[in-house]
C-alpha cells in the first residue's frame, strides 16, 4: 500500500495517494473542480498508487491553499461517490414515483428491501 | 429483509458551508448541520431523539420508521418542483420585425434600419406562427412581441392579437400578450389599443440619464432617456403601474453604480428591478461592455443589500433574480423562469418565431443564426410540421444536454435543485452544449448568488426573512408579519 503524500515543486503540486482509499470517479471529479485554477494531470503509479499533478494557471495561486482544498474536496467527492451507490435505488424510486400516476401499491412493494 | 441500521438516509447533496455543512435533498429542502453532526449522520451514530435528527427527519433527509410515506412525500415534492414540465411550451416570442429605431451598444439582435420593411413579419407568416402556437398542449399561452422594435410593425402585432383571440374562443387557453418595446413610438392610439386588449408592457431602462444614454441611443446617436421617461409615465397612468415593467442590462458603465439604477427605478414608480448580466452576443461582445465575475458579484451583493435597506425603511421594492432563486429555495414550487431550470426551458418552455417563420429554441439561438450559425434552428412554420419542429433533433439534443442532474460538477452540487443550465450560452461561449463548469461565468455567477442568498437565509434575521417572503409572495411586509402572528 502506498501512503498519501504531497510534493510541492516550484510551480506545481504533486499529490500521491492510494487508490484503495479513493475511487477513480472521486479522483477525476476532484480534478475537474480545480480546472478553473490549475492544469490537472492524473497518472497511475506502480504499486497501486495514483499521482495528480496540479499546475496553477496564474502565479498568484497559493499552492498550500490548493493542497488543503484538494484533500478536502477528495474526501467530499469520495463521500458523494459512496452516497450515490447507497442512494441510487431510492433516488430512482423517488423520480419514478414522481412521474407516474398516483399509486401507493407499487411503491410499497418496491421499498420493502429498504425497510428499517 | 430488515436493515440493522437505526435509520435510513434518503438521497441528498452536500457542500461545506463556512464552518458547517449544507445538505439539500431532492425536494429542495435544506439544513445546516454541524460538521460533527454530519459525521455522525454518515456513520449512523445519530441520536434519533436529538433535535438535529428530528429536524432531518421532518425535512425528509432520514427516517427511523417505515419509509413508504417519506418516499411518497419526496416524490410528490419532486413532482411539484418539476411541474414546469407538465404543459410544454407556454412562452412564444414573436419577432415581428428586425427594424429598430435604436442602435443600442449591447444589442444582441443585430437590428435593421427603420426603412427596411423586408425584415417585417408579414401577415401570412404571422398566421402560420399563431397556428403553430395553438398546437402547443400548454393550457397557458403567452405571446410576447419583440424585435427590433415591435411597434414599428404594429399592424402585424394587431393582426396576431386578433387572430390569437379568435383561435382562443375555440381552445379556451389562458392567453396573455406582452409587448417588449423601447417606447419611442408610443402614442395615444397605441396606448388605447394596449389598454383595450390588456397587453402587458415590458420596456428597458438602464438607470438615470447618463447611464441610460450611455448605451441606449437612437440610430442617429442621440440619447433616449427623456422620451422613455415621459412614455413610461404615460403608460403607467393609462394602463396602471402594475402593467408596465422594465428591464436593465448591467454593463461596464453601470456595474459600479447599480444603487443609482435602483433609485431611478424607485423614482419611476417601479416596484422591482431585475439586475441582469450582459449577454455576450452581438454588439456587446464587439464593444467589450462586459466585466469580470468578481466585479459583478461584488456590486450585485452591495445593491441587494441596498434594496434590503430600502425595504427595512418601509419601501416595497424587490430584486427579481433574487426573488426567483429565493422562491426555488424557500418554497416547493417551480418558478417558470426558463433560464434557470433543468432541463433548460429552451424550446420546451419558450420558443422564438423569427420574422420569416424560423423557429428557435431561444432568442440567443436566433442571434447565433443571424451570424450564420443555425445550430438551434428547430424549423420553419412554412416548411415543417409542429411534430418536426417541437419533437425534432434540435430540441431533443438541446434538452438532453441541459439536465444539471447529469452534468459534471452540477450532478453533485448542493445547489443543483435551485439552479439550471443554458445550453445555448454554453455553446456560444465554450463551443459545447454542456459547457465546462469550472470556467463558465454563467455557472460562477449563479453559484455565488445562490451562496450569498443561502448565507442570508442561514443568518435567519427575522426582518430580512420577512422581506424575502414579501418578495416571493408579492405581499407587503405588514401582511407577512400579520400572517405569522395571526
Amino acid at each position: 500500500m502506498k501512503e498519501n503524500s504531497t510534493v510541492k515543486e516550484e510551480k506545481k503540486l504533486i499529490i500521491k495517494f492510494d487508490v484503495s482509499l479513493y475511487n477513480k470517479v472521486a479522483v477525476l471529479k476532484t480534478c475537474y473542480v480545480f480546472q478553473d485554477r490549475c492544469y490537472t494531470k492524473v497518472e497511475t503509479e506502480k504499486d497501486s498508487g495514483t499521482k495528480v499533478i496540479l499546475t496553477p494557471k496564474k502565479e498568484s495561486v497559493n499552492l498550500q491553499q490548493i493542497e488543503n482544498q484538494f484533500w478536502d474536496e477528495l474526501i467530499d467527492q469520495q463521500i458523494r461517490y459512496e452516497n450515490d451507490n447507497l442512494f441510487s435505488d431510492i433516488r430512482r424510486l423517488i423520480i419514478e414515483q414522481a412521474f407516474r400516476p398516483i399509486s401507493f401499491t407499487d411503491l410499497k412493494s418496491k421499498i420493502k428491501k429498504h425497510a428499517i | 429483509m430488515q436493515s440493522e441500521k437505526p435509520y435510513l438516509i434518503f438521497p441528498y447533496r452536500f457542500m461545506r458551508f463556512n464552518d458547517e455543512v449544507l445538505l439539500v435533498n431532492e425536494a429542495g429542502e435544506f439544513i445546516f448541520p454541524s460538521k460533527d453532526d454530519f459525521a455522525r449522520l454518515l456513520c449512523y451514530q445519530m441520536d434519533t431523539n436529538s433535535e438535529t435528527f428530528l429536524n432531518l427527519k421532518s425535512k425528509l433527509f432520514v427516517t427511523d420508521s417505515n419509509p413508504t410515506l417519506p418516499i411518497y412525500l419526496l416524490a410528490t415534492k419532486y413532482r411539484t418542483k418539476k411541474s414546469f414540465l407538465n404543459n410544454f411550451t407556454a412562452l412564444h416570442i414573436f419577432i415581428v420585425t428586425l427594424r429598430c429605431n435604436q442602435k443600442c451598444r449591447y444589442c444582441q439582435a443585430s437590428s435593421e434600419d427603420e426603412t427596411k420593411t423586408e425584415f417585417d413579419m408579414n401577415l401570412y407568416t404571422a398566421k402560420r406562427c399563431v397556428d403553430m402556437v395553438y398546437k402547443s398542449p400548454s393550457p397557458a399561452i403567452k405571446i410576447e412581441f419583440q424585435g427590433g422594435e415591435p411597434l414599428l410593425n404594429f399592424e402585424t402585432v394587431k393582426y396576431i392579437v386578433r387572430y390569437a383571440k379568435k383561435l382562443n374562443r375555440v381552445y379556451q387557453k389562458n392567453l396573455e400578450f406582452v409587448v417588449c418595446t423601447n417606447l419611442l413610438e408610443l402614442n395615444e392610439r397605441i396606448l388605447n389599443y394596449l389598454e383595450e386588449h390588456k397587453i402587458w408592457v415590458s420596456t428597458s431602462l438602464d438607470g438615470p440619464r447618463n447611464l441610460h444614454d450611455a448605451n441606449r441611443i437612437t440610430r442617429k446617436g442621440t440619447g433616449t432617456y427623456d422620451i422613455v421617461r415621459k412614455n413610461i409615465q404615460l403608460a403607467q397612468d393609462k394602463l396602471g403601474i402594475e402593467r408596465i415593467s422594465a428591464l436593465m442590462v448591467t454593463t461596464r458603465d453601470n456595474v459600479h453604480k447599480l444603487n443609482s439604477v435602483v433609485d431611478e427605478y424607485v423614482n419611476q414608480r417601479f416596484n422591482s428591478i431585475f439586475i441582469r448580466t450582459i449577454h455576450p452576443f452581438g454588439r456587446a461582445a464587439k464593444e467589450k461592455l462586459g466585466y469580470d465575475v468578481e466585479t459583478f458579484i461584488k456590486n450585485y451583493k452591495k445593491t441587494l443589500d441596498y434594496i434590503i435597506r430600502l425595504n427595512l425603511d418601509g419601501m416595497s421594492f424587490s430584486e427579481q433574480y433574487a426573488t426567483i432563486i429565493l422562491k426555488k429555495i424557500l418554497t416547493p414550487f417551480a418558478t417558470g423562469f426558463v433560464d434557470l431550470q433543468s432541463p433548460a426551458g429552451t424550446g420546451i418552455s419558450c420558443a422564438v418565431y423569427g420574422y420569416n417563420g424560423d423557429v428557435f429554441v431561444s432568442d440567443e439561438a436566433r442571434m447565433l443564426s443571424k451570424i450564420g450559425d443555425n445550430r438551434f434552428l428547430m424549423g420553419n412554420v412554412h416548411k415543417n410540421s409542429y411534430q418536426e419542429i417541437f419533437n425534432g433533433k434540435v430540441i431533443r439534443e438541446t434538452i438532453e444536454n441541459s439536465c444539471v442532474e447529469t452534468m459534471p460538477l452540477c450532478s453533485e452540487c448542493a445547489f443543483q435543485t435551485y439552479c439550471g443550465a443554458d445550453p445555448v450560452r454554453n455553446y456560444s461561449i465554450q463551443g459545447d452544449l454542456m459547457g465546462h463548469r469550472p470556467t463558465s461565468e454563467f455557472h460562477q455567477i449563479n453559484y455565488l448568488i445562490i451562496h450569498h442568498l443561502m448565507e442570508l437565509i442561514k443568518q435567519n434575521d427575522p426582518d430580512i426573512m420577512n422581506i424575502f417572503w414579501s418578495w416571493i409572495t408579492n405581499r407587503s411586509i405588514e401582511e407577512i408579519k400579520r400572517s405569522k402572528t395571526g
